[in-house]
């Protein structure tokens, strides 16, 4: 292939992969310009920002909320990840599959089973609101807490060690301050919770911005209040993503080859700690499955209930799977672009990543409605599955990328190099030097955005086509109803997917998770 | 190792995509967005299969965003529609959309068996299966002498905190609220609701929710229909059903039917009105009347529901100006009940 070819496909694909990305913010935006009559209008803007009062009270929940969720999951995920990932213990591995399982479970799994558990259904409350956002992200902070933590140079600990400070002040003021990835991720995944998803805010009638998007839109049938009482929190999050996320990928690439983290070991400690550090895992992850196993009806069989599911089981395999392996072929590829690209390549990955981060999943859902709802070859997109799975594209796609950066930053640049010295294109050195050396960054980007896109509720359920419904969508129709045998069994099966994905995670990446 | 990767995800793809595909044998279908419960209709439009090989392809509502949220879809759609058939569980909506324009006429044969406050004398729609608005009250929580007889008692303070109310922005609460509106006129329908909220009723995220409240005991009584309420009872739950309204000189209780119509540049016309033949049919009144809705027959050639007491009083409404009156209704109860 010629040079300037394989240059075109490889940056065309990257491009239009990161340029649809955009083409959604923009697409948003833009129509909120737009009056009813077509004509160019802030009517729309001043209808939302001039309304103080709804503001407040958005602000008040969401912030309120907000904070509990933090206060009751940041200091547990980090007690759960120093001891996972970090102290001599031989329950380790166990524990870490345990955090992994949780981390993956959906949370419409986890809040319906939390919200109906606590018996909070009818209390509107903020509080409730807060504790099932918090709990709910305890696995996967631990295990973002625990792999930053891994990352922290020994010898800083081993200092610390030396001059007789505790293990709570190691981690607190050592190792916490020079790996505050970890926690600075959970903290945002967290935030993007309360402010994005609406399945626990509409259970428990708490008016948030997830709640206040998704009502708006189902009322006035267009998307432009719910974009303008988002856009805030998009431009803020993107602004705070930006240097984040530009500095993360900087980090993989310029990591030097560390020693082996530190192994803490407790001491008298070690006993009662191993025995909260399980007794914490599991409530997280395993309460919603005894919980909703609690809820099957003993009457109806396994059969049963496959049957009754099965259609939206097919379903959101289907294009879950479909949405990895578009992962797969592109995240990758951007993941070399934030770690190794320059100039505009690199800004345009870095503002599409960005964006699509902070981006609400209920835009994403009302951003395809008006790009897709035209006849022609759109409208016959907007009528099948497809829409799914670029909807799932969208919400994922730069959750893969970043997972897939700490791969590609390790492979080492001398071979890229001595690549190019012998006169291999772009298309050569991707395809045949840092594809096969990534495989393990291919393989992780297809089991986290299948694993994500089995969960997804928010965008499912403004574009799914008749006749179709996925796992997620029905639960949310089903979970009005209080959880009884056929919601129960839909988590559980979901639950038995998170399950196996687990697996095949823990095996692809047990270096890295177990240590 | 890159042709085994290459191969294994190609072939993943394959299946995948066409698992997904929906490329197939061409089929007769028709498409329906459906308001009523899915737990309700789609064992409907399962027999409709049976019995005449099309196959349906329905899209549900969800409780919260009941009947609007697919109204509302049905506009967004209008310049290229997929839907065939809209099966509203109320009659406000589809009122609407024939003003707006949305919808198309059908002759049904079974349309001569329903009453002409039923159906559209220009033939854009159909009423049948009725529910009635209802209050659902819990018989350990209220005393039978005081039990609540009136919509009014949403707002009587002895009641601060303990009555429940689905949110007045969508389903049938909503065209409730617009009956109310009409009936009343705008300015004592507003003193209502500003009532309702001062006397902190509780917002649910839809009529069932209310039901299940109640039944659960977190209300003394709610506001409700026929088919959540009833859904309740038969569980064995220490619940009432009143029909408010039903003595004399008061207004009377709210029933409000199901509706059909065809939506303009549907893509499968003759489909949808084998599907709203159906589903005006005995038959179906009849499975919907014994169902777990119990809802109420209309079709003068069905048996009547005996799960339910008939209802003495129904009130005398104008469904054409209780629509003219839903956006005025809305913007009110947007400003009182979203802030």
């Amino acid at each position: 292939m010629s040079f300037l070819r394989s240059r075109i496909l490889l940056q065309g694909s990257h491009a239009l992969a990161l340029g649809f990305l955009l083409l959604i913010v923009v697409s948003l935006i833009a129509e909120t310009f737009w009056a009813d009559d077509g004509s160019f209008s802030f009517a729309a803007w001043s209808n939302v920002f001039a309304d103080v009062d709804r503001w407040g009270a958005l602000l008040t929940n969401s912030l309120s909320a907000l904070a509990i969720a933090l206060a009751s999951c940041l200091p547990i995920a980090l007690f759960l990840a120093t001891f996972a990932f970090r102290v001599t213990s031989r329950l380790r591995p166990w524990l870490v599959g345990l955090l992994v399982f949780g981390a993956l479970l959906p949370f419409y799994v986890t809040n319906s089973s939390w919200i109906t558990g606590m018996g909070v259904m009818y209390a509107e409350s903020i509080i409730a609101l807060g504790l099932v956002h918090g709990v709910a992200s305890i696995p996967l902070a631990s295990v973002l807490i625990g792999l930053s933590l891994r990352s922290v140079p020994r010898e800083l600990e081993e200092t610390a060690q030396l001059a007789g400070a505790s293990l709570a002040s190691i981690v607190l003021r050592v190792s916490l301050r020079s790996a505050p990835g970890g926690l600075l991720a959970s903290a945002a995944w967290i935030t993007l919770g309360i402010l994005t998803d609406y399945s626990a805010s509409d259970l428990l009638r708490v008016r948030t911005f997830a709640e206040e998007t998704y009502t708006l839109f189902a009322l006035h049938q267009d998307a432009r209040e719910p974009t303008l009482v988002c856009l805030p929190q998009i431009v803020l999050f993107s602004l705070f993503l930006f240097p984040f996320v530009g500095r993360f990928a900087e980090r993989s690439s310029g990591a030097p080859a560390r020693l082996a983290p530190l192994a803490f070991r407790l001491g008298r400690w070690q006993l009662p700690a191993t025995l909260a550090a399980l007794a914490l895992s599991l409530l997280c992850a395993g309460y919603p499955i005894v919980y909703l196993s609690g809820k099957l009806e003993a009457s109806k069989s396994l059969l049963h209930y496959l049957e009754v599911t099965g259609p939206e089981i097919l379903t959101s395999i289907g294009t879950a799977f479909v949405t990895g392996l578009l992962a797969a072929i592109f995240a990758p590829k951007c993941a070399w672009a934030l770690v190794r690209g320059r100039g505009f390549l690199r800004w345009l990955t870095l503002s599409a990543i960005v964006t699509g981060l902070a981006l609400p999943a209920p835009l994403v859902g009302m951003a395809l409605i008006s790009l897709f709802n035209h006849p022609g070859v759109l409208g016959e997109v907007y009528d099948s599955r497809a829409i799914l799975v670029i909807a799932y594209f969208v919400r994922f796609f730069p959750l893969a990328v970043l997972a897939a950066v700490p791969a590609i930053a390790a492979i080492p640049r001398r071979i890229e190099d001595a690549a190019i010295l012998d006169g291999a294109d772009d298309a050569t050195i991707w395809w045949r030097v840092l594809l096969p050396l990534a495989r393990r960054a291919t393989l992780g980007s297809f089991l986290f955005v299948s694993t994500l896109a089995l969960g997804e509720l928010p965008a499912s359920q403004l574009v799914k086509p008749p006749g179709y419904e996925t796992v997620g969508t029905r639960y949310f129709s089903l979970v009005h109803y209080g959880i009884e045998g056929d919601a129960a069994a839909l988590c559980l099966l979901s639950a038995c997917s998170a399950a196996a994905l687990t697996v095949a995670l823990l095996a692809t990446f047990r270096k890295h998770l177990r240590g | 190792m890159r042709r085994f990767l290459f191969s294994s995800l190609f072939l993943a793809l394959f299946v995948s995509v066409s698992s997904c595909s929906d490329v197939s044998t061409p089929t007769q279908e028709v498409v329906v967005y459906t308001a009523l419960d899915r737990n309700f209709s789609e064992v409907i439009f399962e027999a409709f299969e049976k019995k005449t090989g099309i196959k349906v392809r329905a899209s549900y509502d969800t409780e919260s965003t009941k009947s609007v949220g697919l109204a509302n879809r049905i506009r967004r759609e209008s310049k290229t529609p997929r839907c065939d058939v809209f099966w509203n569980n109320e009659i406000v909506n589809t009122l609407l959309l024939k003003k707006e324009g949305h919808l198309q006429t059908s002759s049904p044969k079974e349309a001569a068996n329903y009453p002409a406050t039923f159906r559209d004398p220009e033939g854009y729609w159909y009423g049948f299966a009725a529910r009635a608005r209802v209050l659902i009250v819990n018989t350990e929580l209220v005393p039978e002498a005081r039990r609540p007889t009136k919509i009014s008692d949403l707002i009587d303070p002895q009641w601060k905190g303990k009555v429940g109310i689905a949110k007045p922005l969508f389903g049938t609460t909503a065209s409730h609220v617009a009956a109310l509106f009409a009936l009343h006129g705008p300015e004592k329908a507003k003193e209502f609701l500003t009532n309702v909220r001062a006397n902190e009723a509780q917002i649910h995220g839809g009529n069932k929710g209310c039901a299940r409240a109640v039944a659960d005991g977190h209300n003394a009584f709610a506001m409700t229909d026929t088919d959540d309420a009833i859904i309740e009872k038969e569980a064995g739950k220490p619940v009432a059903i009143v029909y408010p309204d039903a003595g004399d000189g008061e207004d009377g209780t709210l029933l409000i039917p199901n509706t059909l119509a065809v939506l303009k540049g549907a893509p499968n016309p003759g489909n949808a009105l084998k599907l709203i033949e159906y589903l005006l049919s005995p038959e179906v009144e009849k499975a919907l009347a014994n169902g777990p809705s119990a809802q109420i027959p209309l079709n003068k050639n069905s048996a009547p529901n005996t799960k339910l007491p008939k209802v003495s009083r129904p009130m005398k409404i104008d469904f054409e100006k209780a629509a003219e009156q839903f956006a005025p209704a809305r913007e009110y109860v947007e400003k009182v009940f979203l802030k």
